[in-house]
């Protein structure tokens, strides 16, 4: 271990990374430094070790699976995707749909008055045509005859007493 | 004229598959050799190569711009390396076993260049997982400190800290290493 206090500077020194003021300072300063000096001989040495690891590439076949699988996942994502907006639009529709449903039942809740006299008038209509209509006839001829028997029945006395 | 990432990504983003697929052409490689270094093993780096680049392609519509297309596909990357770091030590602490790394011992590759390597990959095992990243996406990929200091969002000091550190801890592994034996 190298106990210089230029020691941090040294891996930046050997990136690149040191700015003007910092880079002349150190290199100045490795003039005069030996131990600094083995160290950024070694870091450079241990660099080439990685060289292998950046000529590492992927083979053709990879590649051409690379690009396959990818092409599968990017198709099935786009279905995924159409589903899902499918979906958000039926549940859309839906949501309108029920609206509407709500809000008719609402309206024909209000205007019951106007369909139940509508119903009566009609139901009316149609006791008065069959039937009970008859009934209402067979009242008023009853009414008569009971009339008629009293008037037949007053007329004698009323002569009688004449 | 070769259209720039980020127009290949906005092309992307807007349907063109085929863009997509260029910027994959583009990157494949440099991210493969990250997470091969990483991961040590060609299958689970293929993984999460295939991995990294669907995330992106979910998820390039939210892609701001803050970062180049570079960085942020890189540091994807390295969350998908994390996740794969953490099924492994689950699956070791399942079954009993120590996870070994497999790349290098599979290289029949006797030469002395091979061999520091293999050195290499070993003294990279050896030190602490915050140190080896910084100092792959240095070594093997070419990151700035600036755009490492993005993919991990810590600063760009750290960065520098964690990179000496990390050559230190190399050194102190690889011992006294001759730069001459390398064939």
């Amino acid at each position: 271990m190298n106990n210089c206090q230029y020691e941090n500077n040294l891996s930046a020194f050997l990136d690149g990374e040191l700015d003007g003021e910092r880079l002349a300072a150190f290199e100045s300063h490795l003039n005069e430094c030996e131990p600094c000096r083995e160290a950024v001989a070694q870091y450079r040495a241990m660099r080439s070790g990685f060289e292998a690891a950046r000529s590492e590439h992927l083979a053709q076949v990879q590649w051409a699976r690379l690009h396959s699988q990818l092409a599968i996942k990017m198709r099935e994502m786009r279905l995924v995707e159409i589903r899902r907006t499918c979906q958000g639009f039926a549940a859309a529709a839906a949501v309108v749909l029920l609206s509407c449903f709500l809000w008719q039942g609402v309206w024909s809740g209000s205007s019951s008055t106007t369909s139940d006299a509508f119903a009566d008038a009609a139901w009316e209509r149609t006791l008065i045509i069959e039937g009970v209509d008859e009934g209402v006839t067979e009242e008023t001829d009853e009414d008569l005859q009971l009339a008629q028997w009293i008037a037949y029945d007053l007329a004698p006395r009323t002569g009688g007493r004449r | 004229m070769a259209l720039t990432d980020a127009e290949l990504l906005n092309r992307a983003v807007h349907g063109g598959e085929q863009a997509f697929h260029e910027l994959v052409d583009r990157y494949g490689d440099e991210l493969y050799r990250l997470a091969l270094v990483m991961l040590r093993r060609p299958a689970d780096a293929e993984d999460v190569l295939q991995e990294t680049l669907l995330g992106a392609y979910k998820s390039m519509g939210r892609f701001e711009g803050r970062s180049s297309v570079r960085t942020w596909l890189t540091r994807i990357l390295m969350n998908q390396v994390a996740m794969r770091r953490r099924d492994r030590s689950r699956h070791a602490a399942l079954s009993g076993n120590r996870d070994e790394p497999l790349a290098t011992a599979a290289r029949p590759d006797t030469t002395s260049a091979a061999s520091w390597r293999m050195d290499l990959d070993q003294a990279l095992d050896g030190i602490s997982v915050e140190h080896r990243d910084v100092i792959v996406m240095r070594e093997v990929q070419g990151l700035s400190y600036e755009e490492i200091a993005q993919v991990l969002s810590i600063p760009r000091g750290t960065v520098e800290s964690r990179l000496h550190r990390a050559r230190r801890a190399l050194r102190d592994l690889l011992g006294d290493y001759k730069p001459q034996a390398k064939s």
